[in-house]
C-alpha cells in the first residue's frame, strides 16, 4: 500500500505465530502493491473504480487514485480531466516535439487537464470568514435571546439589593468600614476631605 | 432483530459507537445542569428552591461530566474504536469483557442520575469527603446510590483498562514494535496504568465510607478513632491519576489531529512525547497532596507535594513545545479539528499557568475552594478534554460514520464555543482572587459582575452546543461522504478508509505485520537484502512463489 507501510513480513524464515493471544495461527494473506503508472483496467477498476477514465500519475494524497488541489503536496494520483481526442493531441505534441513550439494556450490547455488550479488560486481568499461570522453573529443573537429567556421567564424579578441606591449604599459602607484601606475601595477615598481621590472614582459613580 | 445487534455486540466498533452515544448524552446532562447552576449564580439571591439542590446539582454535574463523559467519550469511545485499527489488530483482546465494561456503564449511570429523585439528593460534592458524607448529614439512600453508582463505574473502568492493556501488549504484530506505536495508543496504555493502580484505591474508600454509614464502622469518624482526612488521602490517591486519565487519551488524539494536518510523518519528539506521558502518570500518583494542603499537613509536607507538582510542569511542557514545534514548519490549514488542537494548547497552557499557581502550598491557601480553582481546572477540562473530543470527534466523523461535517458549521460551532468558554471561565478567575467559595448557591453582591459574564458565556455555550447538535443532523441527512483523506496515512485506521470501513465489524481480519521503513536500521537492510521475498514462509506455510503458479 503505501511506502513507509508494508503489509507482509520479508522477515526471517522461521514459522512465527502472528497474533499471540489466539490458539489459531492466521493466515497472512499476500498483499501485492502495483506500481499504479503501469496498472491495467481491470486492476484500475478494482482498487481505483473512482478514477474512471483518467490516467494514474502517481501515488497522490493516501495513495488514493484521486485528484485534490493540496498546496503541499501538489501531484495527484490522478489527472483532474479525462482524456479527450484533443488533450491526447496536446500531450503527443508534447512529448514529440519542443516545448518551445506549444503556444501558450497550449500549455494553459495542458496544465488544466491535469490540474484544477494553479497555486494563486489554491491561496487565493474563500470569503468564508464572512460565513463564519454570520455563524457567530447568529450564535450571539440567539445567545441574547436566550438570556432574555432566562431573565424574563425563568428567573424571578431582581432583589432589592440589585438596586442602584443599595449598591451606593453598601459602597459607602465599605469605605466607612475603611475597607481595602492599603489597596482596595478605601485607599481612593481621602477621608480628610469626605470625597475620593482626584481621578479614583469607581466605576459609574463619577458624577457623583 | 435490530435491537439484539446492540444488545448482544461485541465488535470493537459497535461498544465504541454505544461509548459514544451514552457519553454524549450524559455530556448533554452534565451541560444542562451546569446550566441550572449558572441560572442560580446570575444574581445574588435563590432561585433554586434550597440549597441542597444546588449541593446535588454539582454533585452531580461533576460525576456525569467525569465518569460519564469524558471518559466514556475519550477512553471508551475513541478507545475502543482506534485502539484495535491502530495496533493493526482485529478487535480488542477480550471483545466480551469489553461488552461487559460497556453495560455497566448505564447501570452505573442509571443510578447516579435516579439519585436527585430520592429524598433530598447527595449534596456531598464529587470528592464524597466525611463528615459531610457520613450518615448524620448525608444519611439518604441518595448517597449509598451515588457510591454504589461509582464503584460500578470503577468496576467498568478496570475491566476496560485490564482490556486495553492486553490489546496494547499483545494484538499487534511481532514486528510492531511498542515504540513505533502511535501517541493515542501510548496515550491509552498509560491511562489504563493509571487506572488499574487508582481504581482499587477508590474502591477501597468509597467501602470503608459505606462502612462507616452502615455499619458502624469509624474509619472516618474521630469518635471512634478514625481520620476524615485519611478518606481525603484515599480519594485523592485515586482523583489526582484521574485527572490525567481524563486528559491524556486527548493528548493522543492532539498529537493525531496535530500530525494529520500538519502532513508529517510524526509528531515532533514522537518518543519524547511518549516518554512525557510515561512520566506524566508516575508522577500523578505522587502529588495528590496538593489537594490537601489546607487539612494541616506538616511545612516539609507541603514542600514535598509542591515540588513534585511543579515538577509535573517539565513532561507537559515536553508536550506542549512538541505540538508547537509540529506545527512549526507546515502549511496551516485552519480546518476546524485544527482550529480545537490551537484553541486546545493555548488554553491547556492558561490551565496549566494556574495549575502552576495554585501548586505553590502558601498561595493555595488563600485560593483553595474559591472560584480561582473552579476556572483553573475547567480550563483544563473544559477547554483540554472537551475540545480535543470536540476535535476528534470532527475529525473521525468521516471514519465513525462515513459522513462529513459541513466544513463552516464546524468551524462556527468552534469559534462559538471558544468564545463561550473563554466568557465562562475567564472571569471565575477575578471571582477567586476576590474570595468568591465554590459550592455555594448565594453570594455577596460584590460578585454580581463577573458572575453575570459567566452567565452569558454558559448560554453562549449552550447555543453552540445546539449548534453541534443540527451539524450532526446536518450531516447524517445530507449524507456528504468522504471523498477521500486528505493526508498520507502515517497511522493506520485511515489506511483502510476506502469505502465504508464504518460499516464493518472488524477492518482487519488477521492481524497486520507492520514496518514503518524510516525506522528500519541499517542491519535490518542488509538482513533483508539476503532475503528471496518469493521464497519467504507464512505461518500457515503459504508461500509466495507457489500463490503464483496457483
Amino acid at each position: 500500500m503505501s511506502g513507509q507501510l508494508i503489509l507482509r513480513r520479508l522477515g526471517n524464515k522461521i514459522r512465527w505465530q502472528q497474533v499471540r493471544s489466539c490458539t489459531a495461527v492466521v493466515n497472512l494473506k499476500q498483499v501485492q502493491t502495483y506500481p499504479m503508472e503501469q496498472t491495467s483496467q481491470e486492476i484500475k477498476d478494482k482498487y481505483y473504480p473512482m478514477t474512471g477514465e483518467r490516467d494514474i500519475v502517481g501515488h497522490g494524497l493516501a495513495n488514493e487514485g484521486l485528484y485534490v488541489d493540496d498546496y503541499e503536496w501538489p501531484c495527484s494520483g490522478v489527472r483532474f480531466k479525462a482524456n479527450t481526442p484533443e488533450i491526447l493531441a496536446l500531450r503527443e505534441k508534447e512529448s514529440n516535439n519542443d516545448w518551445g513550439k506549444l503556444t501558450l494556450e497550449d500549455k494553459k490547455d495542458l496544465y488544466r487537464a491535469s490540474y484544477a488550479q494553479t497555486f494563486e488560486e489554491m491561496l487565493a481568499p474563500t470569503g468564508e470568514w464572512k460565513r463564519q461570522l454570520i455563524i457567530f453573529l447568529f450564535g450571539c443573537f440567539t445567545t441574547q435571546l436566550l438570556i432574555w429567556a432566562q431573565e424574563d421567564l425563568i428567573l424571578p424579578a431582581p432583589s432589592a439589593q440589585l438596586s442602584e441606591g443599595h449598591m451606593e449604599a453598601i459602597v459607602q459602607n465599605m469605605i466607612n468600614q475603611r475597607k481595602g484601606i492599603m489597596y482596595g475601595l478605601a485607599s481612593r477615598y481621602d477621608y480628610s476631605k469626605g470625597e475620593y481621590k482626584p481621578g479614583m472614582q469607581p466605576k459609574g459613580s463619577a458624577d457623583k | 432483530m435490530r435491537w439484539k445487534r446492540w444488545l448482544m455486540a461485541n465488535s470493537h466498533k459497535d461498544v465504541g459507537t454505544m461509548y459514544f452515544i451514552v457519553g454524549m448524552w450524559s455530556g448533554l446532562g452534565g451541560l444542562s445542569l451546569s446550566w441550572m447552576m449558572r441560572l442560580e449564580l446570575s444574581r445574588p439571591g435563590m432561585w433554586l428552591p434550597s440549597t441542597e439542590m444546588y449541593n446535588w446539582i454539582v454533585t452531580l454535574h461533576a460525576i456525569m461530566m467525569i465518569f460519564f463523559f469524558v471518559m466514556p467519550v475519550l477512553i471508551g469511545g475513541f478507545g475502543n474504536w482506534l485502539l484495535p485499527l491502530l495496533l493493526g489488530g482485529i478487535d480488542m483482546s477480550f471483545p466480551r469483557v469489553n461488552a461487559l465494561s460497556f453495560w455497566l456503564v448505564p447501570f452505573a449511570l442509571y443510578m447516579v442520575v435516579v439519585s436527585p429523585f430520592i429524598e433530598q439528593g447527595s449534596g456531598t460534592g464529587w470528592t464524597m469527603y466525611p463528615p459531610l458524607s457520613s450518615t448524620p448529614y448525608q444519611g439518604d439512600i441518595c448517597t449509598d446510590m451515588v457510591i454504589l453508582g461509582l464503584h460500578l463505574s470503577g468496576v467498568s473502568s478496570t475491566a476496560g483498562a485490564i482490556n486495553y492493556l492486553v490489546t496494547f501488549l499483545n494484538m499487534r504484530g511481532k514486528s510492531y514494535k511498542a515504540e513505533f506505536c502511535p501517541p493515542f495508543v501510548w496515550a491509552l496504555a498509560v491511562t489504563s496504568f493509571l487506572l488499574m493502580m487508582s481504581l482499587p484505591v477508590l474502591a477501597g474508600g468509597l467501602t470503608m465510607l459505606i462502612l462507616d454509614r452502615h455499619f458502624n464502622c469509624t474509619f472516618f469518624d474521630p469518635s471512634g478513632g478514625g481520620d476524615p482526612v485519611l478518606f481525603q488521602h484515599l480519594f485523592w490517591f485515586f482523583g489526582h491519576p484521574e485527572v490525567y486519565v481524563l486528559i491524556l487519551p486527548g493528548f493522543g488524539l492532539v498529537s493525531h489531529m496535530l500530525v494529520f494536518y500538519t502532513k508529517k510523518i510524526r509528531v515532533f519528539g514522537a518518543v519524547a512525547m511518549m516518554y512525557a506521558m510515561i512520566s506524566i502518570g508516575i508522577l500523578g500518583f505522587i502529588v495528590w497532596g496538593h489537594h490537601m494542603f489546607t487539612v494541616g499537613l506538616d511545612a516539609d509536607t507541603r514542600f514535598y507535594f509542591t515540588a513534585v507538582t511543579m515538577l509535573i510542569a517539565v513532561p507537559t511542557g515536553v508536550k506542549v513545545f512538541g505540538w508547537i514545534a509540529t506545527i512549526f514548519g507546515s502549511f496551516l490549514s485552519f480546518e476546524a479539528p485544527m482550529l480545537w488542537v490551537i484553541g486546545f494548547i493555548l488554553k491547556f497552557t492558561v490551565g496549566g499557568i494556574t495549575g502552576i499557581i495554585l501548586s505553590n502550598a502558601s498561595l493555595d491557601v488563600a485560593l483553595h475552594d474559591t472560584y480561582y480553582v473552579v476556572a483553573h481546572f475547567h480550563y483544563v477540562l473544559s477547554m483540554g478534554a472537551v475540545f480535543t473530543i470536540f476535535g476528534s470527534y470532527v475529525h473521525y466523523f468521516s471514519l465513525l460514520t462515513g459522513n462529513v461535517f459541513h466544513r463552516s458549521w464546524a468551524r462556527g460551532h468552534f469559534v462559538l464555543t471558544f468564545v463561550g468558554v473563554n466568557l465562562t471561565f475567564f472571569p471565575q478567575h477575578f471571582l477567586g482572587l476576590s474570595g468568591m467559595p465554590r459550592r455555594i448557591p448565594d453570594y455577596p453582591v460584590f460578585y454580581y459582575y463577573w458572575n453575570q459574564w459567566s452567565t452569558v458565556g454558559c448560554a453562549m455555550i449552550l447555543c453552540s452546543v445546539s449548534l453541534f447538535l443540527h451539524m450532526q443532523l446536518e450531516a447524517f441527512l445530507s449524507s456528504r461522504r468522504p471523498l477521500m483523506v486528505g493526508n498520507r496515512p502515517s497511522s493506520l485506521e485511515w489506511v483502510v478508509m476506502r469505502g465504508f470501513p464504518c460499516m464493518r465489524r472488524h477492518t482487519f481480519v488477521e492481524c497486520l505485520a507492520i514496518r514503518r521503513m524510516y525506522k528500519v536500521t541499517n542491519r535490518r537492510k542488509k538482513f533483508m537484502a539476503t532475503v528471496d521475498p518469493e521464497e519467504v514462509e507464512y505461518a500457515s506455510g503459504f508461500v509466495v512463489s507457489e500463490a503464483k503458479k496457483i
